[in-house]
């Protein structure tokens, strides 16, 4: 059975970007994709968006929410994904559909923002390494399916306050040193990453690294808690970049996802 | 008489033998090998004087052989015991006849014995003794008891206690009879028995003059000595702690350590303290049953032959050593940690001062980097100049089971490496080590259980990045591995031998040799003989060899802390690696991490010559030699360098690796991504001082006139001649130094740093006074002149040296009230700009000064520099923290001093940087060496030569004591609460208190009073 990713649209102008995205992220790990539309009133604009773009498109009636939680858990599904921004200052960082799915789907979820940035295929992905091995190791089969297909991967590292070294000695030399050492900690050894440094608020580096470069998929490992307080670097993603986000659930709550 | 023969039956006190005795416990504690063996003679090796001790003979020479120190202990004299046993041992273990009651040592080898050391008594102690004996004579005839003075022997009377004719030569068997008929006797004439007239002895021994009186019985006689078994212990004790050899290592045979009579035992005399810790096991009968830890075995001298014949076995079988005391050992166990496990390679790391080997798994893992590097040895061009690794020499066939339980030991005493791996279906126990006696010969020695077919097939090197391997041929030519570089490379031969174990596991020997050249491929044919002739000596020939050079050198370079043992333990750490990073011969290139990793890569910066060399200048002179070596061959990069920017004399480099040329890389990312421009190459000049500190500081500790004349001038004086071609004098006689780094790099470039021109001045003043034999008086003249037009910064009001003109007008930050928390990297968490604008310094740079040249600083300038200097400094330089610690030690400002030092020693046992992995912070090392011998000791080499001394014990400690080496002698500090002892092997002059005395062996106890130093 050939996995799926799943592109969750409506008829709203989100729709375009979520399908573009969908397809890009499909060809680089290579899956179908397939359209899934949650009929509300009976329009027909996700349809005609879907065929306008070749992709097949399945329609089911129901809540939404449950719908797309639901149609992720199919076992082929390898990811869902959505179109998700929040009101410029509101108080979710992406819409409330978007915000409850994110919390209760267990398979990788790639959050769309209305404005991004649609490359045609995959280039460069960022993955924010927080010097947690289990964070970014969790993704190591994700990135060496990505890395395989050409992706470079770049893992960015952010110091702030309180991880910031207590010496550095000859510039020249110990970023370097430091460097070699983070990605033998902390990143999985079977993907060639390249490893950027920023000193800053993890949340606002991470943003502006994905600004500032070609990045065109942000993947970030996550705990799925919004609660105040947790996934500060997410809620900020969300919020400020023009780049699809792929959230990669943990599994620390010890819930199997397939 | 042979019966109780010399052996006599100890009497008097015996401290360390307790009383209570024990039933018989398993011997286990003898299934192990055992590096010395030492043992009575009468009894206990033999039956009698008379019996045959071929086979004995036979398994002292085979253990010799095998690396073993084996020791006889007899109260007999040379002639009895040689002329039995007839042994003529060939190295590397050593054969030692300890004789005469203790008062005699020979040495044996192939050509006999040779006195090593006798206690000659004075003619008053000879005299003493005679009276003695008559005394006690005379005392025991009062009442009624006939005796004998019977002989007179080397250092001790003899009197018979029953002088019949049917008790003249009792055989050994019947002395439960005469015990029984010398006691009988005794309370037939109201005395109580043995050691009634053992005391009288001491009292006529004491009455007689000799406080110190060893007295003993056999039973027939009582004898009044100078010395006894337990001087012989001691003896043996220290000799082989001089060849590395611990109590612990060690098995103490005999056949008499319980009591006989009320009296302890003969043998129980060689368990003295110092002993402690040693096995030791009784092959005689022991009516009364042994002492507590001692391991009764019974069965006689046949039993003591089964023993011998064991600890050969488990030589031919490549048994393993044992490890030591865990206060000498970096142990870590558990499963392999993935994160941290490249920086406990770094900290396990063996290094012989040229070829370092990291503490990687023998088995593969793929979170393991094993890594061997060999001093100097670069590859590539300019800023990319990098060390060049190595073959790999200590890998076992197979990976490491993922739930294998791995346990490896570092000894910092001896600088083996133990590891033993242990899954359910499979261990590998090794040990290994890169020789201290022979650098550049490394050996590994491992058992392997089970013992799979193709096991023996392994290579004995395999390439650094995998793919090539070198495995013995079928012709058993050695296995030979080079690793090319452009220009030079690395090669190595090596060799393995397998043997089956009694238990059937698989036991291999492997010896290489590794030499490297950044110039050219060594030569394979030198190195296979290189190889052959380690091979004859043997994994445990090399062992012992190597054991004993690592004796030599802690004896030299020893701090013991009395109060700390967690600190103890990483001072030791410390300098271990200091020790191990630095070759003695030729040139040592010693690079920012030493052996232990490639960070840095190996490049060479003031780390060497400022914070690692006074150690060796210290301790092991001929290192510190070969350090400045190193500077000397690269001088006509120096001098070119000088030319290209229109200077004169030599310009060293800021980074140097294998030409001389800088090697600085021109821009780098820093850890906030940015690219920004590296300056340090192109300013940072105080390094040309540094080099001629270096130098200084050598020929200061070491009197080295031929070098002060020669190579040490020659440094003096381009050194000078540089900074008199970089200093400008302006209109109003004032000199400078305009645009330049000093050590803190938080603020560049600067005019007149005051540790640049201070180093400068200090230099110009040096080379002025010291190079009149190949200077002309002009030229010293013109540099006395220039420094003392130098501008210093210090301003006598406050008291206080501006770091660089300008600096008290920088924004005047505390770093307490914009840091978190110290040290931090400054220039991160601010940025670069505000850091620059401000006063936040980086490191030690005013206080450098007082750290490096207190005399070219006013005097009493430290309290107030330290004061202004040390809120403003973030600590960002792993070298700052063990500065201010030795310089907060001679404020006395104990709790801060140690907090610093703390941080210093646990740089990389913490792995504090998270760059562990890439090699330990050796010049932080060597801050720690610093804090103890400039902070705490307060040790000073004086240009007069003398070494003042001045020291300061924290309250938190008991004492200390500081081993180093001044102008040939060997001096210990010894420090306590009030009072400090220094001895010297030599006669020297050491100035404490402001007074000159003169040391020598016997040593001088002074104590303070008030704040004075007087001689006690």
């Amino acid at each position: 059975m050939r996995s799926t990713v799943i592109a969750a649209i409506d008829g709203s102008a989100a729709a375009s970007p979520v399908l573009e995205v969908a397809g890009a992220f499909a060809r680089s790990i290579g899956s179908s994709v397939q359209a899934l539309h949650v009929a509300e009133d009976g329009d027909d604009t996700a349809g005609a968006l879907a065929a306008a773009r070749g992709t097949p498109l399945r329609t089911v009636t129901g809540d939404v929410v449950s719908a797309l939680v639901d149609a992720a858990a199919a076992p082929a599904v390898t990811a869902l994904v959505l179109g998700g921004r929040g009101r410029p200052g509101g108080a979710r960082p992406a819409g409330h559909v978007a915000m409850e799915v994110m919390t209760r789907v267990d398979k990788p979820l790639i959050v769309v923002p209305p404005d991004a940035f649609r490359p045609e295929r995959l280039e460069r992905v960022l993955v924010p390494a927080e010097g947690v091995p289990d964070g970014t190791r969790r993704l190591a089969p994700l990135l060496e399916l990505l890395a395989k297909s050409g992706i470079q991967v770049t893992a960015l590292h952010v110091d702030d306050e309180t991880s910031l070294p207590s010496y550095s000695d000859q510039t020249q030399h110990e970023t370097e040193t430091f460097a070699r050492e983070f990605v033998a900690r902390n990143l999985p050894p079977s993907v060639d990453v390249e490893l950027a440094l920023r000193v800053g608020s993890p949340g606002t580096e991470v943003s502006a690294a994905c600004d500032e470069s070609t990045t065109d998929l942000v993947v970030v490992a996550w705990s799925r808690d919004l609660s105040p307080g947790r996934a500060r670097v997410v809620r900020q993603l969300l919020e400020q970049t023009r780049v699809p986000v792929l959230l990669v659930p943990e599994h620390g709550d010890g819930r199997q996802t397939d | 008489m042979h019966a109780a023969g010399e052996d006599a039956v100890a009497t008097g006190p015996v401290p360390t033998t307790p009383a209570r005795l024990t039933a018989p416990r398993p011997a286990t504690e003898l299934d192990r090998r055992f590096e010395a063996v030492i043992f009575d003679w009468d009894g206990t090796a033999v039956p009698d004087r008379l019996s045959d001790a071929s086979t004995v003979r036979r398994l002292v020479e085979a253990l010799c052989a095998a690396g073993v120190d084996v020791a006889v202990v007899s109260g007999t004299h040379v002639g009895n015991v040689d002329g039995q046993l007839l042994a003529r041992p060939p190295a590397p273990g050593r054969l030692v006849l300890a004789l005469n009651r203790g008062s005699e040592v020979y040495a044996v080898d192939e050509a006999g014995p040779h006195l090593v050391e006798r206690r000659q008594a004075t003619p008053a102690e000879d005299a003493a003794l005679s009276a003695a004996a008559e005394l006690t004579v005379e005392r025991l005839a009062a009442r009624g008891l006939n005796t004998e003075i019977t002989a007179r022997r080397l250092n001790r009377r003899k009197i018979d206690l029953i002088p019949l004719p049917e008790w003249a030569d009792p055989p050994k068997a019947r002395i439960g009879a005469l015990l029984e008929s010398v006691t009988r006797r005794l309370l037939d004439k109201g005395f109580a028995g043995l050691p009634e007239v053992v005391e009288i002895a001491y009292a006529a021994a004491r009455e007689a003059g000799l406080p110190d009186a060893r007295v003993t019985s056999d039973a027939k006689h009582v004898e009044i000595g100078l010395t006894d078994k337990s001087d012989s212990a001691r003896w043996l004790i220290r000799d082989l702690a001089s060849r590395g050899i611990q109590p612990s290592d060690v098995l103490v045979v005999g056949d008499e350590f319980g009591s006989l009579g009320s009296l302890p035992g003969s043998d129980s005399l060689l368990l003295v303290s110092e002993v402690d810790g040693a096995v030791a096991a009784s092959v005689g009968a022991e009516p009364t049953g042994v002492p507590s830890g001692v391991v009764p075995l019974g069965g006689g001298p046949a039993r003591f032959v089964a023993l011998l014949a064991d600890q050969v076995r488990r030589r031919e079988q490549l048994d393993l050593p044992v490890p030591g005391d865990s206060v000498w050992t970096i142990a870590v166990s558990g499963e392999l940690d993935p994160r941290m496990e490249r920086g406990t390679e770094a900290l396990l790391a063996v290094a012989d001062g040229r070829v370092g080997t990291n503490g990687a798994p023998v088995l593969a893992q793929p979170s393991a980097q094993p890594r061997v590097l060999v001093a100097g040895v670069f590859e590539g061009e300019g800023p990319d100049t990098h060390l060049l690794e190595g073959p790999i020499w200590f890998q076992l066939p197979g990976d490491l089971p993922p739930t294998a339980v791995l346990r490896r030991t570092l000894e910092l005493r001896t600088g083996l490496l133990h590891e033993s791996i242990d899954a359910p279906d499979r261990s590998v126990h090794s040990v290994r080590f890169s020789s201290l006696a022979a650098p550049g010969t490394v050996a590994l020695r491992a058992t392997v259980r089970p013992s799979p077919d193709g096991e023996r097939a392994c290579p004995e090197l395999t390439s650094p990045t995998g793919g090539a391997a070198a495995a013995t041929g079928p012709d058993g030519t050695p296995a030979s591995l080079a690793v090319g570089g452009s220009l030079g490379g690395i090669g190595a031969v090596a060799t393995q031998r397998w043997v089956t174990g009694d238990d059937g596991s698989e036991r291999v020997d492997r010896i290489g040799v590794i030499e490297g050249s950044s110039d050219a491929i060594p030569d394979q044919v030198a190195l296979a003989a290189r190889q052959r002739r380690a091979v004859e000596r043997g994994f445990d020939g090399l062992l012992t060899d190597h054991r004993a050079a690592w004796a030599r050198r802690w004896a030299d370079a020893d701090i013991v802390i009395h109060g700390d043992d967690e600190l103890q333990r990483a001072v030791r750490f410390a300098l271990f690696h200091l020790m191990s990073s630095v070759g003695a011969h030729d040139e040592s290139a010693v690079g920012a991490r030493g052996l232990t990793g490639p960070a840095y890569r190996g490049h060479v910066f003031w780390d060497a010559d400022v914070f690692v060399l006074p150690f060796l200048a210290a301790t092991h002179p001929e290192s510190a030699r070969a350090m400045i070596e190193y500077r000397l061959r690269r001088l006509p990069a120096a001098l070119d360098a000088a030319r290209a920017v229109g200077a004169s004399g030599a310009r060293f480099p800021w980074e140097s690796a294998r030409t001389g040329r800088d090697v600085t890389p021109p821009t780098a990312r820093d850890r906030a991504g940015r690219l920004v421009p590296i300056r340090t190459g192109l300013l940072e000049v105080h390094i040309v001082a540094d080099v001629a500190w270096a130098a200084a500081c050598y020929m200061d500790w070491t009197g080295d006139e031929a070098f002060a004349q020669g190579a040490g001038a020659t440094i003096l004086v381009e050194t000078a001649r540089y900074w008199a071609s970089r200093i400008r004098v302006e209109r109003d006689g004032s000199a400078h130094i305009y645009g330049v780094i000093g050590p803190d790099e938080y603020h560049e470039p600067v005019d007149d740093n005051a540790f640049t021109n201070v180093m400068a001045r200090w230099n110009l003043r040096r080379a002025a006074s010291a190079t009149e034999l190949c200077t002309d008086a002009d030229e010293r003249n013109r540099w006395k002149t220039l420094a003392d037009a130098l501008v210093d910064g210090y301003d006598p009001e406050t008291g206080i040296y501006e770091q660089f003109a300008g600096f008290h007008q920088l924004e005047p930050l505390i770093v307490a009230d914009i840091a978190p928390r110290r040290p931090i990297a400054a220039d991160l968490l601010l940025g670069r700009d505000r850091v620059a604008a401000s006063q936040v310094v980086k490191q030690a740079d005013v206080l450098m000064l007082h750290q490096l040249v207190p005399g070219e600083v006013e005097p009493d300038s430290l309290a107030p520099n330290l004061r202004f200097y040390e809120p403003r400094t973030a600590h960002g330089s792993s070298l700052s923290p063990g500065v201010h610690a030795s310089l907060l030690a001679r404020m006395r400002d104990d709790e801060r001093a140690l907090e610093a030092l703390e941080l210093a020693a646990r740089i990389d046992l913490d792995d504090t940087t998270a760059t562990t992995a890439g090699g330990l912070h050796l010049a932080t090392l060597g801050t720690v060496w610093q804090t103890f011998a400039f902070g705490f000791g307060g040790l000073r080499p004086a240009r007069d030569g003398a070494l003042e001394i001045d020291p300061r014990l924290p309250t938190r400690w008991a004492g200390f004591e500081i081993r180093v080496r001044f102008r040939g002698s060997r001096i210990t500090l010894q420090k306590e609460r009030g009072s400090c002892t220094v001895t010297a092997s030599s006669s020297t002059t050491i100035r404490i208190g402001a007074v000159s005395y003169e040391v020598g062996p016997s040593g001088r106890t002074f104590v303070r009073h008030a704040s004075r130093w007087e001689a006690s």
